[in-house]
């Protein structure tokens, strides 16, 4: 792979509670080739949504802090920057322009009392300077490119008078107005019915191949994921477990909460519904205040033994470009 | 729109009538009896059934609404039994004094709640706001009459800033209007329209006090809700800058909730305040309500709750239109 | 149609024409309109059945579990439970029926009291409906908390304490409670991280099996359905679509519903074929569905007569109904049986 377009690194971010300080990420490294999406997956609470807050540099508002870590980003021009170095400014010159991102719950991401013409142009017209009426016809024209029909007068729509699925394909098309390098995509379905999902996922794919972009597709989905990822990397309690090719993660995974995950879900390939049981990860995820000293699955883990539970397990290598953070991965097996 | 505001109409027209109606049982229960009042202690039982004859009362009840409901649109409001003067024409004299002070105390209100609360939320500093919070809870609880005493006290007796409790001030050559400070400016005036405000302030700031107070709650809590939701994170991740987030977007959404109850502070100003104006020597329709009720003048307080039923309902229909204007939610549903 | 759908045994529950359609708040002079959120749905459920009632948003499936538990009222329509009609029951006679159907909602607490104890709210149900003593209701209550998997002393503690997946135990518990003959679980697992999820959907097949228990089963996850299901219901836009056994469903769907949303759910394997059939557009408004067959603004198959007739619900094979006019487009099911699709 060529140079990446973004680099994480060593990424600390955490949350001042009332019953304490939370590391909401731990130690998270990764990186994104041109092109590329990578699948984040994880379950509530295991910092898949700070991460790429985190990216942006948003987290601030929700009372964060990133305690740790570089975020470097390719810009268009070849020049390489440091997003945690940059002043606000320079920052808020990197959003909705290098970098843009589609949210979860598309009924309440707009602004209500602005037209949605408005508020794609808003975008445009801050970061390339276009006038009013060159805004508007870009606006138009992302309508159009995101499949709304009728563009011209729904440029002048409210938010609320457009479904869910529409909100969405509008909070794409405000994402996508200045061609960004790398989109963040933080459940964007999750919100939307199974045939709406559908149309927004192939919506995202053939967008991207329009326009060369990167994805960073968080989800707690994993049938999702294999449809939109090339990547994936798995999520638990703040820290990346495991991250391989897509097809690595569902046929040859290497951390026991991987395998776990794949097999809770009904119906997928690798769940023994044996007698109409699935097979299950037993307990539930730690208490954020007070993550386990060693493996953090360790508690749930079937392959547990005692070494697990003493120093901190590395992410490491277990294969080409498949990483896990197992002492045991060898032992994990599907079946 | 049409069909909006035809709507908004009809049901204002409704709520009229509704209110008239309980105008007018109510003042018919008291056990006092008019005819007796005007008649005097002494009239024979004779002389009250042609008093009755000659208000109507010995028509059925029915009948005595239909009469006083028309009269009322008529401009017909009956005659004040203490001063023998149509009560219309009481009123008449007497609103714009209270109209005219109520409209400054709610110009005073508004924008002196939105301008601090604008402020100290985009400063974001933790000691304004708490500044802020106390000025609106001391507000709210002060009474009217108490800070127009230490208003009176501070700014006319020690510092002789502001004129004391003369009422409106010299009144304007000609009489347009009724409102001084406009009839100054139309006259082209101006050291009479600054006479007439200075004459103003201290009861409207008195007026002003307590609606600012519940304006800086409200504002304060909606800003805060505004700035919460998830749209405000979007805008941050397109890299609008927070100058512009905050006034061109957190600013219009947090404000529209307010609009209604602008509009009922406004009315209940509208209605006058009986202290103040005691206080102030102004001639307003409080002090006149007030004697109204002392002398059982009936047909000046039914009047007088007509009016307000009309004011209200007025200022809510223009609230409800200026919610068509500006709330796309409203306008296109 | 000369009768509804039924299972071969006599049926614990029978819908019959049920439905329900909400007045829209409208203004003077302007007609009175109405969201029509279920519209003519009839369907039976047999003793000791998991029926999987699915669909998306505005399909009508939480109005139909909602009006089964009269907590909505119906407009039309019969609610045969045991035999007997209850979509018409006053408040009094349907206190007896109360007790023998309950719901499991997707956030049980949600409604409920946060400072009363666990084991006053699981007991709730036995007060009201007077079961036993408070002695033997407090042994039920530990039974109870046994029986779904929560330790003993949770009946001491309060709703904060618990994680999602437990208060849902705690949710089941309280329905369970009252020994009620039919569970209207309304989407219990969607709310709940995979993980969880699946312990869930294993402690309601243990008590499916250990009390045979019937239950309709709400849910917009294809997959959980296909799991935990017998037969399976699709509506959309109010009216059901179709209704089949869970197998013959999901290798051989016969409507081009069911087919279009089977096709648009993921799954997890990244070898799976995907000649997806997106549906293009949006549900149309229930306060002005389409008139003839309401999916034939966004059918593939539809043809003029569609928008002239409304389907019936006919019989297609053995127990599978759909609603459908045309034959000629979808693959019959083969004799053999059916094959899972996802695997």
């Amino acid at each position: 792979m060529s140079e990446p377009l973004l680099e994480v690194t060593g990424l600390k971010t955490s949350f001042s509670t009332p019953r304490g300080e939370v590391r909401s990420v731990d130690d998270v490294s990764f990186t994104l080739g041109a092109g590329e999406t990578l699948g984040v997956v994880g379950e509530s609470g295991s910092g898949k949504s700070v991460t790429s807050l985190s990216i942006m540099r948003l987290v601030e508002r929700g009372g964060g802090r990133i305690d740790a870590g570089t975020i470097r980003l390719r810009r268009g021009d070849g020049s390489r920057v440091d997003l945690q170095s940059l002043s606000d400014r320079r920052m808020r010159a990197i959003r909705g322009n290098d970098i843009a991102m589609v949210f979860q719950e598309p009924m309440t991401s707009l602004d209500p009392v602005w037209t949605v013409g408005d508020q794609i142009g808003e975008a445009v017209r801050l970061h390339q300077g276009l006038t009013r009426r060159q805004a508007r016809a870009r606006a138009i024209e992302m309508l159009r490119l995101v499949g709304i029909p009728d563009p011209v007068s729904r440029a002048d729509d409210y938010p609320h008078q457009m479904s869910g699925g529409m909100r969405q394909r509008v909070m794409i098309a405000i994402a996508l107005s200045c061609q960004p390098a790398l989109l963040i995509a933080d459940e964007p379905t999750t919100a939307l019915d199974v045939t709406v999902q559908a149309q927004i996922l192939e919506l995202i794919k053939s967008l991207q191949d329009e326009i060369g972009m990167s994805v960073l597709f968080i989800t707690h989905d994993l049938g999702v994921v294999a449809e939109i990822a090339d990547r994936v990397a798995v999520m638990y309690a703040g820290q990346i477990v495991e991250e391989a090719p897509v097809r690595e993660i569902f046929t040859r995974p290497a951390h026991p909460y991987t395998l776990g995950l794949q097999q809770s879900i009904p119906g997928s390939p690798a769940s023994s519904a044996a007698n109409g049981r699935l097979k299950t990860i037993g307990g539930a995820p730690p208490d954020p205040l007070s993550v386990p000293a060693g493996c953090r699955f360790a508690p749930r883990c079937p392959l547990v033994q005692p070494a697990c539970r003493e120093d901190e397990i590395a992410l490491a290598d277990v294969g080409e470009s498949h990483r896990a953070r197992c002492i045991r991965w060898r032992e994990v097996r599907v079946r | 729109m049409v069909r909006f505001l035809s709507e908004r109409i009809a049901s204002a027209a409704l709520t009229v009538v509704g209110a008239s109606l309980v105008a007018f049982i109510i003042l018919r229960a008291v056990p006092t009896n008019p005819a007796r009042l005007i008649a005097g202690p002494f009239a024979s039982d004779d002389v009250i059934a042609e008093v009755e004859r000659a208000l109507g009362l010995d028509k059925p009840i029915y009948a005595q609404y239909a009469d006083y409901l028309v009269g009322f649109l008529s401009g017909d409001w009956g005659f004040s039994y203490s001063t023998g003067q149509p009560v219309y024409a009481l009123i008449a004299e007497r609103f714009p004094a209270s109209a005219e002070l109520a409209l400054y105390a709610f110009l005073f209100a508004f924008v002196g709640a939105v301008l601090m609360t604008v402020l100290v939320s985009f400063t974001r500093s933790r000691w304004l706001d708490r500044f802020l919070r106390i000025f609106a809870f001391v507000n709210i609880g002060i009474p009217p009459f108490w800070v127009s005493l230490l208003f009176l006290m501070l700014f006319f007796e020690q510092l002789g800033w502001f004129p004391g409790p003369v009422g409106r001030g010299p009144a304007p050559g000609e009489a347009v209007t009724g409102y001084y400070t406009l009839d100054y400016l139309l006259a082209g005036d101006v050291g009479g329209f600054w006479a007439a405000l200075r004459h103003l302030a201290l009861p409207a700031f008195a007026l002003a006090l307590a609606p600012m107070g519940f304006l800086i709650r409200l504002l304060r809590a909606n800003l805060l809700d505004v700035t919460h939701e998830p749209f405000v994170t979007v805008l941050h991740s397109k890299g609008v800058a927070p100058l512009s987030v905050h006034f061109r977007h957190i600013l219009p959404n947090a404000f529209l909730p307010t609009l209604t109850a602008g509009g009922l502070i406004l009315a209940q100003l509208l209605g006058g305040s009986v202290l103040v104006e005691r206080i102030f020597v102004w001639p307003g329709v409080g002090t006149l309500v007030i004697d109204g009720i002392l002398r059982q003048d009936y047909a000046v307080v039914q009047a007088f709750i007509m009016l307000s039923a009309f004011i209200y309902i007025g200022v809510n229909l223009l609230v409800d239109i200026a919610y068509g204007y500006v709330d796309p939610r409203v306008r296109r549903s | 149609m000369s009768r509804p759908p039924a299972n071969s045994a006599a049926p614990l529950l029978e819908v019959r024409h049920l439905t329900k359609r909400f007045p829209v708040k409208a203004g003077f002079g302007r007609p009175v309109r109405q969201v029509h959120a279920v519209e003519k749905v009839s369907f039976s459920i047999a003793p000791g059945e998991v029926v999987g009632l699915v669909g998306e948003s505005g399909s009508g499936k939480t109005t139909v579990g909602r009006t089964i538990m009269r907590l909505t009222e119906p407009t039309e329509g019969q609610i045969l439970f045991d035999g007997t009609d209850i979509a018409h029951k006053g408040a009094r006679q349907m206190l007896a029926f109360r007790r023998r159907i309950q719901m499991v909602f997707q956030d049980p607490f949600a409604s409920l009291n946060p400072r009363a104890r666990i084991g006053t709210l699981i007991a709730e149900g036995m007060e009201i409906h007077r079961v036993g003593t408070a002695r033997e209701r407090a042994e039920r209550v530990a039974e109870l908390l046994d029986l779904v998997g929560l330790p003993a002393d949770a009946a001491g503690r309060y709703p904060h304490e618990f994680s999602g997946g437990q208060r849902q135990r705690i949710g089941i518990a309280r329905a369970l409670a009252v020994s009620p003959s039919l569970i209207v679980a309304d989407e219990p697992v969607s709310a709940l991280d995979v993980s969880v999820q699946a312990q869930v959907l294993n402690l309601l097949q243990d008590l499916k099996e250990r009390l045979g228990l019937t239950i309709l089963f709400i849910a917009h996850d294809l997959a959980v359905v296909e799991h935990f299901c017998d037969r399976v219901i699709v509506m959309y836009l109010g009216r059901i679509m179709e209704i089949a056994p869970r197998r013959r469903l999901y290798s051989a769907p016969q409507h081009p519903y069911t087919e279009a949303l089977l096709s648009a759910a993921p799954v997890p394997d990244p070898d799976a074929k995907r000649d997806r059939i997106v549906l293009e557009g949006d549900v149309p408004s229930p306060i002005d569905p389409p008139s003839g067959c309401v999916l034939r603004t966004r059918c593939r198959y539809a043809l003029p007569e569609c928008a002239r007739t409304v389907p019936e619900l006919r019989e297609v094979g053995p127990d599978h109904y759909k609603a459908c006019i045309r034959d000629d487009i979808l693959p019959e099911p083969t004799t053999t049986g059916g094959k899972k699709n996802a695997s």
